[in-house]
Protein backbone atom coordinates (compact mmCIF):
# COMPACT_ATOMS: atom_id res chain seq x y z
CA UNK A 1 0.00 0.00 0.00
CA UNK A 2 2.87 2.81 0.87
CA UNK A 3 4.54 1.27 -1.91
CA UNK A 4 2.34 2.39 -4.09
CA UNK A 5 1.44 5.37 -3.07
CA UNK A 6 5.19 6.26 -3.49
CA UNK A 7 5.70 5.39 -7.18
CA UNK A 8 2.70 7.07 -8.16
CA UNK A 9 3.64 9.91 -6.30
CA UNK A 10 7.27 9.65 -7.74
CA UNK A 11 5.50 9.36 -11.20
CA UNK A 12 3.66 12.68 -10.80
CA UNK A 13 6.94 14.21 -9.36
CA UNK A 14 8.12 13.37 -12.77
CA UNK A 15 5.96 14.33 -15.06
CA UNK A 16 4.81 17.56 -13.18
CA UNK A 17 8.96 18.16 -13.33
CA UNK A 18 8.75 17.43 -17.58
CA UNK A 19 5.61 19.75 -18.14
CA UNK A 20 6.84 22.36 -16.09
CA UNK A 21 10.10 22.25 -17.99
CA UNK A 22 8.35 21.55 -21.63
CA UNK A 23 5.24 23.99 -21.20
CA UNK A 24 5.67 26.50 -23.66
CA UNK A 25 3.36 29.56 -21.72
CA UNK A 26 4.94 30.18 -18.78
CA UNK A 27 2.02 30.71 -16.84
CA UNK A 28 0.93 27.69 -17.07
CA UNK A 29 4.71 25.87 -16.32
CA UNK A 30 4.43 28.10 -13.00
CA UNK A 31 1.07 26.41 -11.90
CA UNK A 32 2.80 22.91 -12.81
CA UNK A 33 5.86 24.14 -11.36
CA UNK A 34 3.60 24.60 -7.92
CA UNK A 35 1.92 21.42 -8.41
CA UNK A 36 5.34 19.90 -8.28
CA UNK A 37 5.93 21.62 -5.11
CA UNK A 38 2.87 20.65 -3.40
CA UNK A 39 3.73 16.57 -4.49
CA UNK A 40 6.88 17.35 -3.14
CA UNK A 41 5.45 18.22 0.32
CA UNK A 42 3.93 15.44 0.37
CA UNK A 43 7.09 13.40 -0.28
CA UNK A 44 8.43 15.30 2.52
CA UNK A 45 5.28 13.98 5.11
CA UNK A 46 5.87 10.51 3.18
CA UNK A 47 9.54 10.54 4.58
CA UNK A 48 8.55 11.43 8.11
CA UNK A 49 9.72 14.68 7.97
CA UNK A 50 7.24 16.98 8.37
CA UNK A 51 9.31 20.29 8.98
CA UNK A 52 10.55 20.58 5.70
CA UNK A 53 7.12 19.59 4.35
CA UNK A 54 5.51 22.71 5.90
CA UNK A 55 8.11 24.35 4.80
CA UNK A 56 7.77 23.30 1.00
CA UNK A 57 4.32 24.26 0.61
CA UNK A 58 4.45 27.29 2.40
CA UNK A 59 7.35 28.89 0.30
CA UNK A 60 7.37 26.31 -2.79
CA UNK A 61 3.51 26.21 -3.34
CA UNK A 62 2.60 29.81 -2.09
CA UNK A 63 5.27 32.32 -2.10
CA UNK A 64 7.31 31.31 -4.71
CA UNK A 65 4.53 30.95 -7.25
CA UNK A 66 3.42 34.44 -6.80
CA UNK A 67 6.79 35.65 -6.93
CA UNK A 68 6.98 34.18 -10.67
CA UNK A 69 4.17 35.20 -11.58
CA UNK A 70 4.37 38.44 -10.54
CA UNK A 71 7.80 38.57 -12.52
CA UNK A 72 5.48 36.61 -15.73
CA UNK A 73 3.43 39.84 -15.58
CA UNK A 74 5.85 42.58 -15.83
CA UNK A 75 7.76 40.58 -18.91
CA UNK A 76 6.09 38.70 -21.06
CA UNK A 77 4.05 35.49 -21.33
CA UNK A 78 5.24 33.35 -23.60
CA UNK A 79 8.63 31.85 -24.27
CA UNK A 80 10.27 33.07 -27.70
CA UNK A 81 10.32 30.78 -30.37
CA UNK B 1 25.80 19.13 -32.64
CA UNK B 2 24.37 20.73 -29.49
CA UNK B 3 21.43 17.91 -29.02
CA UNK B 4 24.19 15.33 -29.32
CA UNK B 5 26.39 16.44 -26.93
CA UNK B 6 23.28 17.48 -24.63
CA UNK B 7 22.33 13.97 -24.81
CA UNK B 8 25.95 12.00 -24.23
CA UNK B 9 25.83 14.22 -20.84
CA UNK B 10 22.48 13.06 -19.65
CA UNK B 11 22.83 9.76 -20.88
CA UNK B 12 26.28 9.93 -18.65
CA UNK B 13 24.88 11.67 -15.86
CA UNK B 14 21.96 9.17 -15.41
CA UNK B 15 24.56 6.55 -15.84
CA UNK B 16 26.16 7.65 -12.69
CA UNK B 17 23.48 8.65 -10.63
CA UNK B 18 21.76 5.29 -11.54
CA UNK B 19 25.05 3.57 -10.34
CA UNK B 20 24.83 5.72 -7.10
CA UNK B 21 21.62 4.42 -6.43
CA UNK B 22 22.51 1.07 -7.12
CA UNK B 23 25.16 1.14 -4.55
CA UNK B 24 23.22 2.94 -1.75
CA UNK B 25 22.74 1.37 1.85
CA UNK B 26 19.45 0.69 2.43
CA UNK B 27 16.67 3.38 3.66
CA UNK B 28 16.24 2.70 7.24
CA UNK B 29 19.02 0.02 8.08
CA UNK B 30 20.75 0.60 11.88
CA UNK B 31 24.35 0.26 9.96
CA UNK B 32 24.46 3.01 7.16
CA UNK B 33 26.87 5.90 8.01
CA UNK B 34 24.34 8.11 8.36
CA UNK B 35 22.74 6.46 11.70
CA UNK B 36 26.45 5.39 12.92
CA UNK B 37 27.66 8.89 13.98
CA UNK B 38 26.13 11.55 15.23
CA UNK B 39 22.35 10.51 15.10
CA UNK B 40 22.41 8.45 18.31
CA UNK B 41 23.42 10.94 20.34
CA UNK B 42 21.04 13.22 18.80
CA UNK B 43 17.84 11.58 19.08
CA UNK B 44 19.07 10.07 23.05
CA UNK B 45 20.06 13.22 24.60
CA UNK B 46 18.85 15.76 22.76
CA UNK B 47 15.79 16.62 25.27
CA UNK B 48 18.23 17.00 28.23
CA UNK B 49 20.66 19.06 26.11
CA UNK B 50 18.44 21.53 24.57
CA UNK B 51 15.17 21.12 26.36
CA UNK B 52 13.14 20.61 22.74
CA UNK B 53 11.00 18.22 22.22
CA UNK B 54 11.49 18.56 18.62
CA UNK B 55 14.72 16.66 18.09
CA UNK B 56 14.65 18.60 14.70
CA UNK B 57 14.17 21.94 16.34
CA UNK B 58 17.45 20.94 18.57
CA UNK B 59 19.46 19.77 15.84
CA UNK B 60 18.74 23.22 13.78
CA UNK B 61 18.90 25.72 16.43
CA UNK B 62 21.79 23.91 18.49
CA UNK B 63 23.58 21.36 17.01
CA UNK B 64 23.77 22.83 13.66
CA UNK B 65 23.85 26.38 15.07
CA UNK B 66 26.32 27.47 12.34
CA UNK B 67 24.74 26.40 9.69
CA UNK B 68 21.52 27.42 10.34
CA UNK B 69 22.97 31.06 10.86
CA UNK B 70 24.20 30.81 7.74
CA UNK B 71 20.84 29.93 5.89
CA UNK B 72 19.50 32.77 7.65
CA UNK B 73 22.23 34.71 6.28
CA UNK B 74 21.41 33.59 2.81
CA UNK B 75 17.52 34.55 3.18
CA UNK B 76 19.10 38.13 4.62
CA UNK B 77 21.30 38.16 1.21
CA UNK B 78 18.84 37.60 -0.86
CA UNK B 79 16.62 40.18 0.33
CA UNK B 80 19.78 42.61 -0.50
CA UNK B 81 20.26 41.01 -3.76
CA UNK B 82 16.53 42.01 -4.94
CA UNK B 83 17.13 45.59 -3.58
CA UNK B 84 20.05 46.43 -5.28
CA UNK B 85 18.59 45.50 -8.71
CA UNK B 86 14.67 46.55 -8.10
CA UNK B 87 15.22 49.49 -5.06
CA UNK B 88 13.76 50.08 -2.07
CA UNK B 89 10.96 52.70 -1.95
CA UNK B 90 11.72 56.04 -0.86
CA UNK B 91 11.84 56.72 3.53
CA UNK B 92 8.12 59.12 3.99
CA UNK B 93 6.80 58.31 0.42
CA UNK B 94 3.40 56.53 0.17
CA UNK B 95 2.24 54.59 -2.13
CA UNK B 96 -1.12 56.11 -4.56
CA UNK B 97 -4.09 53.39 -4.81
CA UNK B 98 -3.82 52.47 -8.10
CA UNK B 99 -5.89 49.23 -9.48
CA UNK B 100 -4.26 48.36 -12.70
CA UNK B 101 -6.75 45.32 -12.60
CA UNK B 102 -9.34 45.36 -15.54
CA UNK B 103 -11.43 43.51 -12.68
CA UNK B 104 -11.57 45.04 -9.29
CA UNK B 105 -12.01 43.00 -6.40
CA UNK B 106 -15.41 42.01 -5.45
CA UNK B 107 -17.00 42.69 -1.99
CA UNK B 108 -17.32 39.12 -1.53
CA UNK B 109 -13.69 38.25 -2.21
CA UNK B 110 -12.60 41.35 0.38
CA UNK B 111 -14.80 40.64 3.03
CA UNK B 112 -13.49 37.13 2.97
CA UNK B 113 -9.65 37.66 2.88
CA UNK B 114 -10.49 40.34 5.58
CA UNK B 115 -11.80 37.14 7.33
CA UNK B 116 -9.11 34.52 6.75
CA UNK B 117 -5.81 36.62 6.66
CA UNK B 118 -5.98 37.02 10.75
CA UNK B 119 -6.71 33.06 10.98
CA UNK B 120 -3.53 32.65 8.80
CA UNK B 121 -1.33 34.87 11.03
CA UNK B 122 -2.52 33.27 14.06
CA UNK B 123 -1.52 30.01 12.71
CA UNK B 124 2.02 31.09 11.75
CA UNK B 125 2.56 32.54 15.50
CA UNK B 126 1.25 29.04 16.57
CA UNK B 127 3.90 26.85 14.17
CA UNK B 128 6.56 30.18 15.10
CA UNK B 129 5.90 29.39 19.03
CA UNK B 130 5.31 25.86 19.42
CA UNK B 131 8.14 24.87 16.88
CA UNK B 132 10.00 23.32 19.56
CA UNK B 133 7.20 20.61 20.73
CA UNK B 134 5.67 20.13 17.62
CA UNK B 135 6.92 20.42 13.52
CA UNK B 136 7.39 23.70 12.25
CA UNK B 137 9.47 26.93 13.85
CA UNK B 138 10.67 30.59 12.36
CA UNK B 139 11.27 29.71 8.82
CA UNK B 140 8.09 27.82 8.44
CA UNK B 141 6.20 30.55 10.42
CA UNK B 142 7.59 33.20 8.89
CA UNK B 143 7.11 32.00 4.91
CA UNK B 144 3.23 31.38 6.26
CA UNK B 145 3.16 35.29 7.48
CA UNK B 146 4.43 36.46 4.17
CA UNK B 147 2.24 34.28 1.97
CA UNK B 148 -1.07 35.69 4.03
CA UNK B 149 0.48 39.13 3.06
CA UNK B 150 1.07 38.50 -0.45
CA UNK B 151 -2.76 36.95 -0.48
CA UNK B 152 -3.53 40.63 1.10
CA UNK B 153 -1.24 42.39 -0.64
CA UNK B 154 -2.69 41.22 -4.03
CA UNK B 155 -6.79 42.26 -2.98
CA UNK B 156 -6.00 45.07 -1.63
CA UNK B 157 -3.47 46.68 -3.32
CA UNK B 158 0.51 48.19 -2.17
CA UNK B 159 -1.41 50.96 -0.64
CA UNK B 160 -3.24 49.57 1.64
CA UNK B 161 -0.62 46.44 2.85
CA UNK B 162 2.49 49.01 2.88
CA UNK B 163 0.21 51.51 4.79
CA UNK B 164 -0.24 48.80 7.39
CA UNK B 165 3.65 47.28 7.84
CA UNK B 166 5.23 50.77 7.04
CA UNK B 167 8.75 50.76 5.55
CA UNK B 168 10.21 51.66 9.19
CA UNK B 169 8.99 48.35 10.39
CA UNK B 170 10.50 46.37 7.71
CA UNK B 171 13.81 48.14 7.95
CA UNK B 172 14.03 47.32 11.22
CA UNK B 173 13.02 44.25 11.70
CA UNK B 174 14.98 42.62 8.44
CA UNK B 175 18.11 42.34 10.39
CA UNK B 176 15.92 40.38 13.33
CA UNK B 177 17.04 37.33 12.14
CA UNK B 178 20.57 37.85 11.72
CA UNK B 179 21.36 39.84 14.42
CA UNK B 180 19.27 37.64 17.09
CA UNK B 181 20.99 34.39 15.90
CA UNK B 182 23.98 36.10 16.69
CA UNK B 183 23.01 37.27 19.80
CA UNK B 184 21.67 35.01 21.26
CA UNK B 185 24.22 32.22 19.99
CA UNK B 186 27.02 34.55 21.41
CA UNK B 187 25.37 34.68 24.43
CA UNK B 188 26.36 31.03 24.55
CA UNK B 189 29.93 31.78 24.36
CA UNK B 190 30.05 34.04 26.65
CA UNK B 191 28.78 31.73 29.44
CA UNK B 192 31.60 30.06 28.19
CA UNK B 193 30.18 27.07 26.53
CA UNK B 194 29.76 26.69 22.45
CA UNK B 195 27.81 28.68 19.79
CA UNK B 196 24.26 28.73 20.64
CA UNK B 197 24.58 26.14 23.70
CA UNK B 198 23.08 28.21 26.29
CA UNK B 199 25.19 26.59 28.90
CA UNK B 200 25.27 29.69 31.55
CA UNK B 201 27.21 28.08 34.07
CA UNK B 202 26.53 31.51 36.55
CA UNK B 203 22.59 31.32 36.17
CA UNK B 204 21.31 28.71 38.95
CA UNK B 205 21.33 25.28 37.65
CA UNK B 206 17.42 24.81 38.47
CA UNK B 207 16.85 27.80 36.21
CA UNK B 208 18.30 26.80 32.97
CA UNK B 209 16.07 24.48 31.38
CA UNK B 210 13.26 27.56 31.59
CA UNK B 211 16.07 29.82 30.27
CA UNK B 212 16.84 27.72 27.63
CA UNK B 213 13.32 27.49 26.36
CA UNK B 214 13.39 30.81 26.57
CA UNK B 215 16.16 31.33 24.24
CA UNK B 216 15.41 29.50 21.88
CA UNK B 217 11.65 30.80 21.38
CA UNK B 218 13.31 34.07 21.01
CA UNK B 219 15.79 32.67 18.28
CA UNK B 220 12.43 31.39 16.65
CA UNK B 221 10.66 34.71 17.12
CA UNK B 222 13.30 36.67 15.68
CA UNK B 223 13.99 34.23 12.77
CA UNK B 224 9.82 33.78 11.94
CA UNK B 225 9.50 38.43 12.03
CA UNK B 226 12.74 38.63 9.88
CA UNK B 227 11.98 35.67 7.21
CA UNK B 228 8.46 37.23 7.33
CA UNK B 229 9.72 40.57 6.47
CA UNK B 230 12.24 39.54 3.94
CA UNK B 231 9.64 37.86 1.77
CA UNK B 232 7.15 40.80 2.14
CA UNK B 233 10.39 43.48 1.22
CA UNK B 234 10.43 41.54 -1.94
CA UNK B 235 6.90 41.53 -2.96
CA UNK B 236 6.97 44.88 -2.69
CA UNK B 237 9.95 45.53 -4.77
CA UNK B 238 8.32 43.38 -6.83
CA UNK B 239 4.98 45.16 -7.78
CA UNK B 240 6.05 48.43 -7.27
CA UNK B 241 5.78 50.83 -10.01
CA UNK B 242 7.18 53.99 -9.97
CA UNK B 243 4.26 56.31 -11.37
CA UNK B 244 2.16 54.97 -8.28
CA UNK B 245 3.84 57.63 -5.94
CA UNK B 246 1.59 59.77 -4.37
CA UNK B 247 3.09 63.60 -3.25
CA UNK B 248 3.72 63.53 0.22
CA UNK B 249 0.92 65.10 2.18
CA UNK C 1 -14.97 -4.55 11.32
CA UNK C 2 -17.20 -2.01 13.46
CA UNK C 3 -20.11 0.04 12.08
CA UNK C 4 -17.72 2.95 12.43
CA UNK C 5 -15.34 2.05 10.04
CA UNK C 6 -17.80 0.91 7.11
CA UNK C 7 -19.28 4.74 7.64
CA UNK C 8 -16.01 5.75 7.47
CA UNK C 9 -15.49 4.08 4.03
CA UNK C 10 -18.65 4.76 2.81
CA UNK C 11 -17.82 8.76 3.10
CA UNK C 12 -14.56 8.55 1.95
CA UNK C 13 -15.62 6.08 -1.23
CA UNK C 14 -18.28 9.21 -1.79
CA UNK C 15 -15.49 11.62 -1.87
CA UNK C 16 -13.55 9.75 -3.76
CA UNK C 17 -16.29 9.72 -6.52
CA UNK C 18 -16.89 13.43 -6.62
CA UNK C 19 -12.95 14.14 -7.49
CA UNK C 20 -13.20 11.20 -9.88
CA UNK C 21 -16.57 13.30 -11.26
CA UNK C 22 -15.04 16.62 -10.86
CA UNK C 23 -11.76 15.72 -12.64
CA UNK C 24 -13.21 14.37 -15.52
CA UNK C 25 -15.47 17.50 -16.09
CA UNK C 26 -12.66 19.47 -15.36
CA UNK C 27 -11.13 17.63 -18.95
CA UNK C 28 -13.81 16.99 -20.76
CA UNK C 29 -15.74 20.11 -20.14
CA UNK C 30 -15.98 22.65 -23.39
CA UNK C 31 -15.34 26.30 -21.45
CA UNK C 32 -14.22 27.86 -18.92
CA UNK C 33 -17.81 28.14 -17.06
CA UNK C 34 -18.43 24.90 -17.50
CA UNK C 35 -15.34 24.12 -16.17
CA UNK C 36 -15.66 25.86 -13.21
CA UNK C 37 -18.98 23.86 -12.06
CA UNK C 38 -17.35 20.51 -11.83
CA UNK C 39 -14.10 21.69 -10.36
CA UNK C 40 -15.70 23.35 -7.46
CA UNK C 41 -17.36 20.27 -6.07
CA UNK C 42 -14.09 18.65 -5.86
CA UNK C 43 -13.54 21.12 -2.78
CA UNK C 44 -17.14 21.37 -1.30
CA UNK C 45 -18.66 17.37 -1.80
CA UNK C 46 -15.38 15.35 -2.44
CA UNK C 47 -13.16 17.23 0.09
CA UNK C 48 -15.84 17.36 2.65
CA UNK C 49 -17.19 13.83 2.52
CA UNK C 50 -13.42 12.48 3.11
CA UNK C 51 -13.12 14.99 5.76
CA UNK C 52 -16.31 13.49 7.35
CA UNK C 53 -14.70 10.25 6.83
CA UNK C 54 -11.76 10.84 8.56
CA UNK C 55 -13.77 12.28 11.45
CA UNK C 56 -15.85 9.37 11.75
CA UNK C 57 -13.34 7.11 12.08
CA UNK C 58 -11.48 9.45 14.44
CA UNK C 59 -14.02 9.48 16.74
CA UNK C 60 -14.31 12.03 19.38
CA UNK C 61 -10.80 13.90 20.26
CA UNK C 62 -9.18 16.66 19.75
CA UNK C 63 -8.31 16.19 15.71
CA UNK C 64 -11.79 16.40 15.04
CA UNK C 65 -11.79 20.24 16.11
CA UNK C 66 -8.43 20.43 13.60
CA UNK C 67 -10.55 18.27 11.05
CA UNK C 68 -14.10 20.57 11.36
CA UNK C 69 -11.55 24.11 11.46
CA UNK C 70 -10.14 22.68 8.10
CA UNK C 71 -13.22 21.42 6.43
CA UNK C 72 -15.03 25.27 7.41
CA UNK C 73 -11.80 26.88 5.83
CA UNK C 74 -11.83 24.81 3.20
CA UNK C 75 -15.59 25.82 1.80
CA UNK C 76 -14.87 29.29 2.40
CA UNK C 77 -11.85 29.08 0.37
CA UNK C 78 -13.21 26.82 -2.31
CA UNK C 79 -16.49 29.11 -2.69
CA UNK C 80 -14.58 32.77 -2.70
CA UNK C 81 -11.96 31.17 -5.42
CA UNK C 82 -14.94 29.98 -7.54
CA UNK C 83 -16.87 32.84 -7.23
CA UNK C 84 -13.00 35.15 -8.01
CA UNK C 85 -12.85 33.61 -11.18
CA UNK C 86 -16.68 33.63 -12.42
CA UNK C 87 -16.59 37.02 -11.55
CA UNK C 88 -13.49 37.96 -13.10
CA UNK C 89 -13.92 35.33 -16.21
CA UNK C 90 -17.68 37.16 -16.91
CA UNK C 91 -16.14 40.55 -16.71
CA UNK C 92 -13.42 40.20 -19.27
CA UNK C 93 -15.81 38.76 -21.78
CA UNK C 94 -14.58 35.35 -22.07
CA UNK C 95 -16.86 33.48 -24.74
CA UNK C 96 -18.98 31.00 -23.65
CA UNK C 97 -19.22 28.22 -25.64
CA UNK C 98 -22.25 27.12 -27.42
CA UNK C 99 -22.92 24.11 -30.03
CA UNK C 100 -21.38 23.76 -33.09
CA UNK C 101 -24.19 24.77 -35.19
CA UNK C 102 -24.88 27.83 -33.60
CA UNK C 103 -21.64 29.41 -33.49
CA UNK C 104 -20.42 31.79 -36.75
CA UNK C 105 -16.79 31.54 -36.25
CA UNK C 106 -16.41 27.93 -35.71
CA UNK C 107 -15.07 28.09 -32.73
CA UNK C 108 -17.06 25.57 -30.70
CA UNK C 109 -16.10 22.53 -28.72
Amino acid sequence: MGTALNLVLILLLLATALLAVNARDLLAAVIIFSVYSLIMALMWQRLQAPDLALTEAAVGAGVTTVLFVITIFKTRRREEE
Amino acid sequence: MKKVVALLFIVALAVLLLYVVANMPPMGDPENPTATHVISRYLERAEEETHTENVVTGVILNYRGYDTMGEVTVIFCALAGVLAVLGRERRGVIHAFVDRSEVPSSVIVKTMVRFVVPFIILFSVYTILHGETSPGGGFQGGAIIGGSMIIFTTIFGLYESSRRIPLKVRASLEGAAVMGFFLVGALGLLGGGNFLTYAWPRVARSLQPSLVVWLTVLVEVGVGLGGAMVLISILFAMIREEEEIAPAP
Amino acid sequence: MAARDIVAAVFCCIGTFFFIIGTTGLIRMPDLFTRLHPSTKCDTLGACSVILGMAVHNGWSWDLLKLVFIMCFLLLSSATCGHAIGRSALRRNIPYWKKKEETEDGHGA
